[in-house]
């Protein structure tokens, strides 16, 4: 187990590591860095297309009353939950994608893992600039709204990565031993962001689901990542979700990052437990 | 001041795949008692690639560490560097480690010369500071200069390795650990690695080297540990230790040509002749296959001709193990006349005192008819292996000695080692001068 000190004495190692990453990532690719944003924008075209018009899924409303467009809404939900889903392969493929690294030269194995999660805080910041494009055009066009609140996002972002880290510390070490692990988390990404708010607002959730209330326990409280996109949509889109006050939002807020700090805790001590073994499990 | 200590350090692995029940390898993180039995099958798949080995080294020092392939020493390296854990016992090492395991850790084929540059120094724990101010140092020691904006997937593997070793060898380690590396690149990179070694030993970095190339770890190291499966067999002087390992060597290699012996060793089964039997005495007449450099050697073949052969020659040619050939005699250019053989012979070829330097080597014992030396009528070998102390290079010991000038002559024997000071030659001999042949073929001749 390496210290804090020790692995911050080598942020030019992870630097360099997340350079590696991203330049090898685009190397040779006409686009390029273009790309990171590419993936969400059609991703929001599609899912406000089935969402919205298909199963037509009206636009949710900002404390103010105005319409949020439901591409924007989709937006903000997709950048983060790409986020959450591309850092979570990558951490867990982290050590089995660094194998060479990892029976040859030593340095504190964490710095795999932070590296590829820290790999995809670079795709975030890009799909963030084109969102606030896309806010300022809005702001113009339809007189939209923002609120200065959305400077706590970082905040809940910062919970978000201890949730990741959690899991990506777990996963790896599982996955060097069952290589099974990454085609198991591939297909629950699949199925956990339908099982979360980021497509379609909460309230269409909870209208749905009211005389289920055990489900609606279960989807608040022990799917962490529902009360993250919840605040995103608070804080930086000011919306307003039906049936949930500031008060209970920050409940479930607090609850989820005690749920991540626990998650870390837990991933965190099987990967010390397992370290040693590392350059063996190959 | 010690800055490696290993106590009774053991390495087990387990063989075979890496299933499992899910449950067997993470329940033990929930429940603390765990059950300590190991079922057979469990232990048969252990394997201790080292056994309790302790040693240190102390700074400042260069430390060998030889053995055959798989006897731990690429473990050993690992278990000092923190890339593996020791099953057993304690490891404690003190300063800034580089290992050079492999070079060109981290490389990313898509990315430049440069980039990797900063890439590779980092992973070995350089800060970019110090890669800004030795960048041009570690380009122009690769001799990459053209090429270093070329991503390294362009490179040939040479470049490559050229580039990954120079990286390594511009760390600003206390303790630099090698494992063969040197085997890169052409004679004079070699050259320069060899150099670049010596530079950082003189500049009192601690060393620990791992090589096949006992003329390397002669040169370089003050001490030297033998493994052998996994044991430490003996530490110490870089000569002594050197001529137990070629001892060792040897005898595992009779060992394995003894099990491998059969038909096609044996050579053609002529027809006409056939070579029975062939030995190898020292001066006190004892069968032996192990020489000290300068022993007399007396080679004894014994023969069987199935039917009359008029004007027979026998040849004997030495190979080093590399085979390389060090010197043939034969009967017809030594100028003697054999007038014919039939039935059982034998002859007797003695070396007063053989001049090869310590190795592996063979003998090639053949028969001819004098008139057609190209076509044998039968040949056999017989491996031997030279030891000796000295640490000098190459094949033969050439007789010198050495004088200086009075103002010289104090100090000369302190500054000079054994291993710079002997002069060394490669190349083959004529043996003429040096064989006395003498025949007494039987039976009819």
């Amino acid at each position: 187990m390496a210290t804090i000190g020790q692995v911050l004495q080598r942020h030019e190692l992870i630097g360099n590591l997340v350079g590696r990453e991203l330049r090898a990532r685009y190397k040779q690719s006409v686009l390029g860095m273009t790309w990171s944003v590419v993936t969400p924008l059609i991703n929001t075209l599609l899912f406000t297309f089935v969402f919205n018009r298909v199963a037509a899924i009206p636009e949710p409303r900002n404390a103010a009353g105005q319409a949020i467009p439901y591409a924007l809404f989709v937006y903000v939900g997709t950048m983060f939950w790409n986020f959450f889903a591309a850092g979570l392969s990558s951490g867990t493929d982290s050590m089995t994608s660094n194998l060479q690294l990892l029976t040859k030269v030593y340095f504190p194995r964490e710095i795999f893992t932070l590296s590829a999660i820290a790999a995809r805080v670079a795709d975030l910041g890009f799909s963030f600039i084109v969102f606030v494009l896309l806010m300022a055009s809005f702001g113009l066009t339809r007189h939209l709204i923002f609120s200065w609140t959305m400077v706590f996002a970082p905040f809940i972002l910062l919970i978000q990565m201890v949730l990741m880290l959690g899991l990506s510390f777990l996963l790896a070490t599982v996955n060097l031993f069952y290589r099974d692990v990454r085609f198991i988390i591939g297909l629950v990404l699949q199925v956990w962001v339908f099982l979360t708010p980021v497509n379609y607002p909460l309230s269409k959730f909870l209208s749905s689901t009211h005389h289920h209330a055990a489900l609606t326990w279960v989807y608040l409280h022990l799917n962490p990542m529902t009360p993250l996109m919840l605040a995103y949509q608070h804080l930086i889109l000011n919306m307003d979700t039906p049936g949930i006050t500031l008060l209970s939002l920050w409940g479930l807020v607090a609850g989820s990052a005690a749920l991540s700090v626990l998650v870390l805790l837990l991933g965190y001590s099987v990967f010390v437990k397992y370290e040693g073994a590392f350059a063996e499990a190959i | 001041m010690n800055v490696i200590e290993v106590e009774n350090v053991s390495k087990m692995f387990r063989l075979g795949t890496n299933t499992g029940d899910l449950r067997d390898r993470f329940g033990s993180l929930f429940s603390r008692n765990k059950s300590q039995e190991k079922s057979q099958e469990e232990k048969e798949r252990e394997f201790w690639a080292l056994n309790d080995i302790s040693f240190s080294v102390a700074e400042g020092e260069s430390f060998g560490i030889i053995g055959h392939n798989g006897s731990g020493k690429s473990t050993l390296l690992k278990l000092i560097t923190g890339i593996y854990k020791p099953t057993r016992g304690r490891l404690r090492t003190q300063g800034r480690i580089s290992a050079l395991i492999e070079v060109g850790a981290g490389f990313h084929q898509d990315l430049t010369g440069r980039e990797n540059v900063y890439l590779n120094g980092s992973v070995l724990g350089m800060k970019k500071r110090e890669i800004d101010r030795r960048f041009d140092e570690i380009v122009a020691f690769a001799e990459l200069e053209k090429f270093i904006d070329t991503p390294v997937k362009r490179y040939s593997s040479g470049m490559y390795m050229r580039l990954g070793f120079a990286v390594a060898a511009h760390i600003d380690p206390d303790i630099v650990l090698v494992d063969e590396v040197l085997a890169v690149g052409d004679e004079s990179f070699q050259a320069k690695c060899m150099n670049r070694m010596r530079e950082l030993r003189r500049e009192g970095r601690t060393i620990v080297f791992i090589s096949h190339s006992m003329d390397a770890v002669a040169a370089l190291c003050q001490r030297v540990m033998l493994l052998a499966r996994g044991e430490m067999l003996t530490i110490g002087e870089p000569a002594d230790v050197i001529s137990s390992y070629r001892v060792s060597l040897a005898a595992d290699r009779r060992r394995r040509e003894h099990t491998a012996a059969g038909t096609e060793e044996a050579g053609p089964r002529s027809a006409e002749l056939e070579i029975l039997e062939i030995r190898l005495l020292d001066a006190d007449g004892r069968t032996c296959d192990t020489f000290n450099i300068g022993d007399q050697l007396r080679l004894e073949c014994t023969f069987y001709a199935h039917r009359r052969i008029e004007k027979p020659a026998f040849g004997v040619a030495i190979y080093r193990s590399d085979d390389f050939y060090a010197s043939g005699v034969n009967t017809k250019f030594d100028g003697h006349r054999l007038a014919a053989v039939e039935g059982r012979g034998k002859f007797t070829l003695t070396y007063s005192s053989l001049p090869l330097l310590q190795g592996g080597y063979r003998f090639l014992v053949s028969a001819f008819r004098e008139d057609n030396t190209h076509n044998a009528l039968a040949y056999s070998q017989i491996p031997f292996d030279i030891v000796g102390k000295t640490l000098s290079h190459g094949l033969i010991d050439v007789p010198h000695h050495w004088e200086f000038g009075s103002a010289l002559a104090s100090s000369a024997e302190r500054s000079l080692t054994e291993a710079e000071a002997t002069g060394a030659l490669i190349g083959a001999t004529s043996g003429h001068t040096l064989a006395q042949t003498s025949l007494g073929a039987g039976g009819n001749a």
